[in-house]
């Protein structure tokens, strides 16, 4: 064969080879499929600054909500009465409230409430969310009717005043409260997941899965919700921003976590009534709120870029 | 047209019963009995409460309750009368509604005017300086919370300069502080919306053509390009009007203006049911116009969902003969 050497022939030869080492690839790769994809997403998140920026930020923010003791210089409940006030200093870097505890103490050991109310409110948001617009996603018909039905009402009341009620009818408290943002912001999973799943499951995958005989949870769970994930985590990233603003604001007017827990919002609500003498009460809680927020929305822009089918050429 | 608003009227009615319904089961699993409220709290007597119980129907079974509300509703268009005043819902929401509305209306129409023009500048000169500081001004805006923007202008502007009153509504210096919080958010997120979608559609092929042809910039960006990216903005705006409708609830706590959010959270604060029923149910039904109104707008934006709303109804027709096997006739 190696003496015929047409162009035709040639090219064919080429092409084979091509194929074949397309192939071995393929083969070598059955058990690492997904690997590369999440990747390749990875990187691309990395390249960007601002998303990496916004990492740096929110690991910070999570080390600091994690492991409070190593860094703040007192705890948070600690009350000396010798300096109360205290504008910023060497020793207190963000002054000292009215009872004489070190702001930047209680602003570290607020991370922890802010961030956990935040994300434990995501998780049970998406576990709510997930398997209603699953549901109605791959059932169709009546039970996606109904559900979206029932979306559409929870939706039509404005969302901070859903978690009013119902902190005020459970009681407030940490438990309580994020029920009540999960509650409040559930409806948006729900709808992200029903699209995400609607879009992929007639795909041939799916098809295959139940001609195997799998059943409706092992296709939903196994097969349908892991290739919809993409969505669902950018909504969840920059829902979390949103629980951790609900958190704050319940607890800025006095139905989330109460004093003497330094909450962010709990702070700022409290440290109002000295604005006029003593500005560093109000700044500071306030300027970690806006960074947790920022950090978030700036890694969820980058999350959503670097998942975008489109931008994947 | 007329028809497919028609349809969205009629799918409102079930939202609103699912909505009453929902704030009827709220109250009914609240603790706190709102007679005992009534009656004085720790010192009325039982005989009391037993009264007042009586008096409000307190003690009628769940669904009797609930079929009397939506009979007075149907037949007298009473949303309730307030446990603690014994006023009207209706008067007090009609009394309160304008104050949110203005404020609603005033900071929306800035923001859009604002946040619009801003984000077709960053828009059109991508990764410029002037794109860079919009960019980072519009995220800063975005994360910062309203509660906190509110306590730094009053800071600044009442304490520090003491030009602008901190708190009330009386005149239109007091409108200011609060609008601009509002309207400074609102106007960050059309900024970021409208910057994304025009940057998407100044990359498509009939941009290209219409510059091609010699059509002046102005009218390329203003006509060609803004109406096309206009729907996400519209609707990123009716969303927060929506929002602003029912939630400004904090910004009226901060600035101490009587509208309706402050209403129904001191309503669900002092177990009032009534008025959180009622004025739960007017905030869902304007939230679903302004839902309905943003839809009608995409069809004034563009004529390819125009025409779409006016084919609705001969589509589905059109479905059902072809859904039918041969040789029957749609009914």
């Amino acid at each position: 064969m190696a003496k015929i050497s047409t162009p035709a022939i040639m090219a064919f030869q080429i092409n084979q080879e091509k194929r074949e080492r397309i192939f071995k690839k393929k083969n070598d790769s059955t058990d690492t499929v997904s690997v590369p994809l999440w990747l390749e997403s990875w990187r691309r998140l990395i390249r960007r600054p601002t998303a990496t920026l916004g990492m740096i930020i929110f690991l910070a923010l999570v080390l600091m909500a994690l492991f409070p003791s190593l860094i703040a210089p007192e705890g948070y409940d600690n009350q000396q009465y010798t300096k109360l006030f205290q504008p910023p200093n060497a020793q207190n870097i963000m002054g000292t409230d009215n009872l004489g505890r070190d702001v930047f103490s209680r602003v570290l050991y607020g991370a922890r409430y802010s961030m956990g109310v935040g994300f434990f409110a995501v998780i049970f948001a998406l576990l709510i969310g997930g398997t209603m617009g699953s549901i109605a996603a791959f059932y169709g018909g009546r039970a996606d009717s109904i559900i979206m039905r029932f979306l559409d009402i929870v939706l039509s009341i404005p969302s901070i005043l859903l978690a009013i009620a119902i902190t005020s009818i459970l009681g407030t408290n940490i438990v309580n409260l994020t029920i009540a943002i999960s509650i409040s912001s559930f409806p948006h999973y729900a709808r992200i997941v029903r699209a995400a799943i609607l879009s992929i499951k007639e795909l041939e995958f799916v098809e295959a899965a139940r001609a195997i005989g799998a059943s409706d949870t092992r296709i939903i769970f196994r097969h349908l919700l892991p290739n919809a994930m993409a969505p669902i985590i950018v909504q969840a990233t920059v829902g979390l921003g949103g629980a951790i603003l609900s958190c704050a604001a319940l607890s800025f007017i006095g139905l989330g976590i109460q004093p003497p827990l330094p909450e962010w919002g709990t702070m700022l609500s409290a440290g109002r009534e000295y604005i006029r003498e003593y500005w560093w009460l109000v700044v500071f809680p306030g300027m970690f709120i806006m960074l947790a927020i920022f950090s978030v929305n700036l890694f969820g822009d980058g999350l959503r870029d670097a998942l975008d089918p489109r931008l994947k050429q | 047209m007329g028809r497919y608003v028609l349809k969205r009227l009629l799918h409102l009615i079930p939202v609103l019963i699912g909505v009453m319904l929902l704030a009827f089961l709220l109250n009914e699993i609240a603790p706190g009995d709102p007679a005992a409220l009534l009656a004085g709290g720790e010192s009325a007597t039982p005989e009391k409460i037993a009264q007042i119980r009586a008096e409000l129907k307190l003690d009628d079974p769940f669904i009797l309750r609930f079929g009397d509300y939506v009979k007075k509703l149907v037949t007298e268009g009473n949303i309730g009368v307030s446990y603690k005043t014994q006023q009207p819902v209706a008067a007090e929401v009609a009394h309160r509604y304008p104050q949110t509305l203005k404020m609603a209306a005033i900071s929306a129409v800035l923001a859009s005017i604002i946040g619009i023009a801003l984000g077709i500048i960053s828009a059109i000169k991508q990764y410029s300086f002037i794109d860079n500081i919009i960019s980072m001004f519009s995220l800063l805006g975005v994360c910062m919370p309203v509660f906190w923007s509110s306590l730094l202008l009053i800071l600044f502007f009442s304490i520090n300069l003491k030009w602008l009153p901190s708190s009330g509504f009386s005149t239109w210096r007091h409108w200011i502080l609060p609008c601009a919080v509002i309207g400074t958010s609102m106007a960050a997120s059309i900024v970021r919306m409208t910057r994304s979608s025009m940057l998407e559609v100044i990359r498509q092929d009939y941009i290209r053509t219409a510059r091609a042809k010699g059509q002046v910039e102005r009218v390329v960006i203003s006509k060609h390009a803004l109406k096309n990216a206009l729907i996400p903005v519209v609707t990123n705006i009716g969303m927060h009007f929506g929002v602003l409708l029912g939630g400004a609830v904090i910004i009226e706590t901060i600035f101490v203006i009587p509208g309706i959010g402050k209403y129904i959270t001191d309503a669900i604060k002092n177990r009032d049911y009534p008025v959180v029923q009622g004025s739960v149910m007017v905030l869902a039904l304007t939230n679903s116009f302004v839902n309905l109104g943003v839809d009608l707008l995409y069809a004034a934006i563009d004529p390819r969902i125009r025409s779409q709303y006016r084919n609705m109804g001969k589509m589905k027709m059109k479905k059902k003969k072809a859904a039918l096997p041969l040789g029957r006739e749609a009914v």
